[in-house]
């Protein structure tokens, strides 16, 4: 079934509530390896997500504006002796749609009421 | 063992890699491998134990219709590129084959010298020209049976100005008289200016004195004449002569 525009599947919004939380610790630009290691150790689980979803859904998420990706430096990488990393940064829009996935619903509580009693 | 199987699973990641990107454009599959290479790299150099060959085929696996699924979205993109691409070409190629159709129609023939319309004062050789008599009523082909008539010609001459050699005439076509106006008695001097290049031969016709029904067939014969080239202080040069076609008696 194909999915409405704009909506977000569960792995997306784990990428975005990942991201926002290594945001918080100050990893402001993360790579996709990075991402990955989060969202499984936030989802509990030591397999990391596939490579053709991971990488598929950030580009998703790249389109729809909720993140924001740039090519390192590649002289960076020749100096430390690794291939290039694209870097990934959340965008406002990523952290609003972080923020509303991890809040937690507010339930009312629902009041009791007395029954009616029909008039003699 | 292990490192043996961990480097078969490299191999296979990149392998695949490489299968679903093949013939992608150069910057959608650099990036794409490039992404996945440097992957392994953290993978292999995490702090916090690499994966092992069992994680990495796993994560090949399990993400292979994903990878499918990305080619394919490139490819849908790439096609509505080209399709756009192929849409403008077409559109600008009808563009240019109408205009070339619309020019070669309305375009005056190139084979034919140029020649300009009537000059409005007075011509070189004669006085004012008289206005072209009205054009004549529609024949009865019972009285004037056009088909029956002698095939005529007209006289023709031309002349320099003053102080000029006169070229001298190596062909010669005569100015067929139309049957048409020898039946209704039509008859009048065409006077023209021609242009003899350095060649010889007539580069350009001007009508200095014009009657309708007699004007075409004097140029169409003027415009054949052939003339020795034109000597001028023993240089060939062009030289403008003012020919009169005597159409009639």
């Amino acid at each position: 079934m194909r999915r409405k525009p704009g909506t977000l599947v569960p792995l997306e919004q784990a990428i975005c509530a990942s991201a926002a939380l290594l945001r918080r610790r100050g990893v402001r630009e993360f790579h996709g390896y990075e991402l990955a290691r989060q969202v499984a150790h936030d989802a509990d689980r030591r397999l990391l997500t596939a490579y053709g979803t991971l990488y598929r859904a950030l580009g998703r998420l790249e389109r729809m504006g909720l993140l924001q990706s740039r090519r390192e430096d590649p002289e960076i990488a020749a100096r430390e002796n690794r291939p290039g990393r694209r870097l990934y940064t959340l965008t406002i829009a990523g952290e609003t749609v972080a923020r509303d996935a991890t809040a937690v619903p507010h339930v009312k509580a629902r009041r009791r009421t007395r029954r009616r009693v029909a008039p003699a | 063992m292990s490192f043996r199987l961990l480097r078969i699973a490299n191999a296979a990641v990149r392998a695949w890699t490489r299968l679903y990107t093949w013939r992608l454009p150069p910057a959608l599959r650099d990036a794409r491998r490039e992404e996945v290479e440097s992957d392994l790299w953290e993978s292999e150099h995490d702090p916090g134990g690499a994966q092992s060959a069992f994680q990495l085929l796993a994560r090949l696996l399990s993400g292979a219709a994903d990878d499918l699924g990305w080619r394919f979205e490139q490819e849908n993109t790439m096609a509505r590129y080209l399709n756009l691409r192929l849409a403008i070409v077409v559109a600008l190629t009808c563009l240019v084959l109408i205009w070339i159709v619309i020019a070669t129609t309305f375009s005056p023939r190139a084979s034919q010298p140029h020649v300009l319309p009537p000059k409005l004062h007075a011509g070189l050789s004669g006085p004012y020209p008289a206005p072209p008599p009205p054009p004549p009523p529609p024949p009865s082909l019972v009285d004037r049976p056009v088909q029956n008539l002698p095939q005529l010609y007209a006289e023709t001459t031309y002349d320099v100005p003053r102080g000029m050699t006169l070229p001298v005439k190596v062909k010669d076509v005569r100015p067929i008289y139309p049957p048409i106006a020898v039946s209704y008695g039509l008859e009048g001097t065409v006077i023209l200016e021609a242009t003899i290049e350095e060649r010889g031969r007539v580069f350009d016709l001007r009508i200095v004195r014009s009657i309708p029904v007699l004007d075409h067939s004097a140029i169409n014969a003027v415009r054949q004449w052939e003339f020795q080239p034109p000597i001028v202080d023993g240089v060939p040069k062009r030289v403008v002569i003012t020919v009169t076609v005597r159409f009639g008696s």
